[in-house]
Order: C-alpha cells, then structure tokens, then sequence
C-alpha cells in the first residue's frame, strides 16, 4: 500500500470513529435538547442526576441543566421573566406552588402526557394537574435516646417538664418547618384557623426550649454536639443524623404527621414541553421516584414498590403511615405567616 | 464627596423613609400615606422592649470594649513604632475574617462540649457543663470580641497625639500614676474614647447575624427583628419603620452622648476638666 493511500484511509477511519458516537446521539429523539432546572443544590440535585438525567440522556439523548439556588430567588427570577423564562422546569415545595400559580407560570400536567402520573398516591397532589410530587419530607418530633428514656409520643411533648433546656425547634420564619405548630394545634383542639392551642403549648414548653434554629444545617449541629436532646425535625435529616452515629429516634404522631412535598412543574412557553414530560415521566418511574429516598430518606408519592432497607428508613413506609398525612391548606397557612411568625417570637423571646 | 453621599446615603434615607410610611405588609410597590407603621411599633410593648433591649446592649458593649480597649490602645501608643506595627496587625487580624466563621467558632467555644465548658468542669469549677450559647450573655461576648478592635485603634490613634512629656511634667509635680492618668491623659483622649464608643455602639445595636446565631433567635435585637421582618417576612414597610426608628434613636443618643462630653471639654467643668 502507497503511503498516501495509507493516509487517507487512516484519517476517514478516524473521522468515522470520532463522528460516530454524534451521529448516534443525533438520531435519539431529544438530541440537543437541553432542558434547564433550578436546583435545590448537594446530594438532591446529585441523586436527580443520577437516577433521572442519566437514563433519559442514555434513551433521548436529553441533556438536563441543573442550576442551583434558593427557591424563592429562583421563583422571583422566574415570575419576573415570563415571556422568557429561564427554566423550562420548576421544582417547588408546596408553599411555594401557590405563588407559582397565581403568576401563572406553570403548565398543566395530564396523564394524557406523563402516564405515570396515574402512580401518584391519592392525597399526594395537592394542586390539581398543575406539578408532580416526587418526594415527600415530613416535619417530625425527634428524640436523642441516649439521654431521653421517656420516648415522646406527639409533637405536644415537647413541653414536657423533663426536657428543661434540651428542646430545639425551627426559626418561625421556615414557613415549611414550623408545620409543627400545626401539629400542636390540632393535637390539642385547635387548626388552621385557630391556632391559640399551638401558642398555649409553646408557652409551656418555652422553659425546655433553647434555642430556635435558623437553619436545617444549625439544627444538625446542636443534635450532633449534643447542645439539645429533643425537638421537631425533618425525617430525612433525623435519619442523616443516626448515619452520623447520633442515636436519634423519629417519632410517628398518631394523630398525624405534617408533610410537605417538592413538586416538578412544567413551565409555560418552554420549547421543550415533550421532554419536560419526558423527565416528569421518568421522575414518577421506579427509578426516578427512589433517587431521593435512597439518598436522603425523604419519602416517595408514587405506588413505588419500597426495597426493604429503605423501607425500614422511610416515615411512610405503609398505607397505614400514609393515611396519617395531613391535608394543609397551604394558602391560608401562607397567609398567617407574619402574625405567627410574630407571636412565635413574642412567646420565646427570653 | 458630597455625590457620594447623597447618592449612597441620602437617596436611600429617603427611600427608606418614604416606604415606612406605606401602608399594608407588602413589598415596596404601593402608593398612600400613613403612619400606622410607626403607630404600631410604638404601641406593642414588644417592640420597644426590644428597642430598650437593644439599645442596653449596645450600651454594655461599648462599656466593656472601652474597658478592655482603653488599656490596650494606650500600651499600643506608648510603644516604639516597629513594635507597635506587629501588634497592631494583631488587633486588625479579627476584622479580616468573615463574621459567620467567627461566630462558628464561638459556636464551638461556648457549646456544651465547648472549650470554656471543658475548661471550667476541668477546672472543678462548675460541675457539669452549662448552656452558655443561646444566651444575652453569650451574644454580648461575641459582639465584644467582634467590634473590640474598632475601640482600641480609636483611643491608640488618640493617645500617639498626647505628648508623653506632659506625662513627665505631672509626675515632676508630684501626681501619681493614677492622677495623672485621670487628670491629663483620659481628658486628653476623650476624643478618641467618643469615637470608638460611637462606632461601638452603632455596631453593636445595628448587629444581627450575632443575635440570630449565638442568640439561636430567642435572644432579640431590633437588628435581627428588622432582617427578619425585611428578609423572611418581605414586609417592607414595616421593616423600614423599625430601622427608621433605630437610624433616628441611635443618632439622637449618639448625638446626646458626643453633645454631653464635649460641653464638659468645652466648658471645664466636670471631672475630666482640662
């Protein structure tokens, strides 16, 4: 073989092998499609990643952009940027639903175009056809029993006269965290509409509570340096703090459990609504819907068929857990936000 | 210079004003006059306990700052310059690192199973560990520590500008150390005191990362109530309200305070007379 001969088959064999894997990519169905989303950052967006982004690019060729921030920056962004907006997907915990609906920013979302959605549990969509609950994070009583023998049994026990100064419980302006309040209301005759009994017991409690956390990450620091030995707590992270070695206890109030669940929406005037559909479908399958529990014990709101070592680590873990779930009415809560946030304050303050 | 201001500080005055004087809890679009901002603060005892609060705390802390200050910023100006450098730098290097890293570290100090905890119970002297974080004290520790520096640059600047030999002159007149001290050297450095007691105390009112922090948000100034209020609440013109009535409070004591010290300079009269 000539030299130049040799060359030239060289080089194309080398095209061809460089080109191929594009020429493959571009005859998947979302080739070049890149659909933006804002993230809520860390192991969340990772374990998406993983288990949703991954195998939708694999099947479509669909690239999934995760930016991370603070929900309601990216929701301010987002109403602000309407008729061009900067996502084409939306995740939102369930107070911030109602804001994304009053702007008007989000698509319906039919099992006509996400099958799956006809997997998610009665109960668990609270707004409609508009987003699709993928993960459910409940606020819960917590206990440290290595120093709490007594276990607590509701959300009121935290004014319990053993637990002077060991009590934490979350800043009134974590508008989902303080869902116990609710707890203590409607445990002791109150509700939403009448939350006097909840002040009554924080009232009480006020001499076992020391301090009120600002943040989910502040609250892990006072269970782990053994600051306090009790209080009110996501399950996920209470779950995060016994893989730490804190022997933390979740408690599972009998008269029910105050829940609050991350949403996807599709967002209006995308130009991808076809693949938005396609990652909520693959965010409700089997796989998409145990990326979060699996990384951080949050729980599910499909029919998904819970693995056994999950299970045990999950606060819905049956249908009889399940049924405990509150119903907020997250519009109202919303709206009282500043009176409580106000009384919460004036009761604590020392 | 004059831009400066009136475009940094002024407008924004202004601006804040205006929007305490709106009415409703919203963001800052809206339009109508009323002072139902100002009438509701004033009204609730919460708020000008808090107020009250705020402004003993701050008072406290400038105290204390110009207790530990005023004798490290005067050994700081009596030494030769080479070595004053070294320490100076000393005294700067707290104000280079970010708030939130210190107040973490006091974090850890004061926990539990903190330092000082360990120390104490180590030392026999409490027998098992107390809760010091999530207290007034604990947030007034960590605000002294933080705006320390700012009251021991103010007096050393003051006191390099007292010419040692009037210290010389007294003693060749039979003062003692303690008179000359009273009699030349704090008259004489009244200045630098009022400087960094001011800067001190309007701080120490307007601070709230250390209030929520080490406070853990039962510990309230009108700082962190105002963030809250501005931050969490998106209530603008309750938010600017309160700080209005902080900016003003804490300008008419400050004002008070310097107006009171310099009439006794002025006059001679008092115990710190020239």
């Amino acid at each position: 073989m000539q030299r130049r001969t040799f060359l030239k088959i060289a080089t194309a064999a080398a095209a061809g092998a460089l080109a191929a894997p594009c020429v493959r990519a571009q005859s998947k169905k979302f080739a070049g499609v890149t659909l933006r989303v804002n993230g809520f950052g860390g192991a969340w967006d990772e374990a998406l990643r993983k288990s949703v982004v991954a195998p939708l690019e694999e099947k479509y060729g669909l690239k999934v952009q995760f930016t991370a921030g603070s929900t309601s920056a990216d929701l301010i962004k987002l109403i602000a940027n309407k008729d061009d907006p900067p996502y084409d997907l939306f995740m939102a915990d369930s107070p911030y639903m109602i804001e994304l609906l009053k702007a008007g920013v989000v698509e319906e979302i039919r099992e006509s175009d996400v099958p799956n959605v006809k997997r998610i549990l009665p109960g668990f969509r609270e707004y409609g056809d508009f987003g699709v609950p993928f993960a459910v994070s409940s606020v819960v009583p917590v206990y440290n029993s290595k120093y709490i023998k007594q276990p607590l049994t509701s959300y009121s026990d935290i004014a319990r006269p053993d637990l002077a100064a060991r009590v934490v419980i979350p800043a009134p302006t974590l508008d989902t965290a303080t869902l116990y309040l609710l707890g203590l209301a409607e445990e002791n005759g109150g509700s939403i509409s009448n939350m006097e009994p909840a002040f009554k017991v924080l009232a009480a409690a006020k001499p076992n509570i020391v301090a009120l956390a600002q943040a989910t990450v502040a609250e892990m620091q006072m269970f782990q340096n053994e600051e306090v030995y009790a209080g009110i707590f996501w399950d996920g992270r209470a779950h995060e703090l016994r893989t730490k070695g804190v022997p933390i206890v979740t408690v599972v109030p009998p008269n029910g459990v105050y829940s609050v669940s991350a949403y996807m929406n599709v967002i209006k005037r995308t130009k991808y609504p076809e693949a938005a559909h396609a990652f909520a479908e693959q965010l409700l399958s089997d796989v998409g819907m145990l990326a979060i529990p699996e990384a951080l014990r949050y729980g599910v709101t499909t029919d998904v068929k819970l693995p056994d070592d999950l299970r045990k680590d999950l606060l819905f873990n049956s249908p009889e857990r399940t049924a405990l779930k509150k119903k907020i009415d997250w519009e109202r809560w919303i709206a009282d936000r500043s009176t409580r946030i106000e009384r919460v304050n004036k009761i604590t303050r020392t | 210079m004059v831009l400066l201001l009136i475009g940094c500080l002024v407008v924004p005055l202004l601006g804040l004003l205006r929007s305490s004087f709106l009415p409703g809890s919203h963001l800052l679009e809206g339009s109508g006059f009323t002072l139902d901002q100002y009438v509701r603060f004033f009204s609730d005892s919460y708020y000008t306990s808090v107020l009250v609060e705020t402004f003993i705390d701050g008072f406290i802390v400038s105290l204390i700052c110009l207790v530990i200050g005023f004798p490290t910023g005067y050994s700081l100006a009596r030494l030769p310059p080479s070595a004053r450098r070294w320490r100076t730098l000393i005294v700067i290097m707290p104000l280079t690192l970010s708030l939130v890293v210190v107040v973490f570290g006091w974090l850890i100090i004061l926990g539990r199973n903190g330092f000082v905890n360990s120390l104490l119970v180590t030392l026999g002297i409490i027998p098992s560990p107390r809760i010091f974080l999530f207290t007034r004290p604990a947030v007034m520790i960590v605000l002294v520590q933080q705006f320390l520096p700012f009251m021991i640059l103010s007096v050393m600047s003051v006191i390099t500008q007292i010419d040692p030999v009037l210290e010389q002159a007294a003693a060749n007149l039979r003062a003692n150390r303690f008179t000359t001290f009273r009699r030349i050297i704090i008259p004489l450095a009244v200045p630098g005191i009022l400087v960094g007691f001011n800067l001190v105390f309007v701080l120490s009112i307007s601070a709230f990362i250390t209030p929520r922090l080490i406070g853990g948000n039962r510990v309230v100034m009108l700082g962190s109530l105002i963030y809250e209020r501005i931050m969490s609440e998106l209530n603008w013109p309750s938010g600017a309200a309160m700080a209005f009535v902080l900016f003003v409070s804490g300008l008419a004591f400050t004002a008070a305070l310097n107006a009171m010290a310099g009439s006794r300079i002025i006059t001679g009269r008092g115990r710190y007379a020239l």
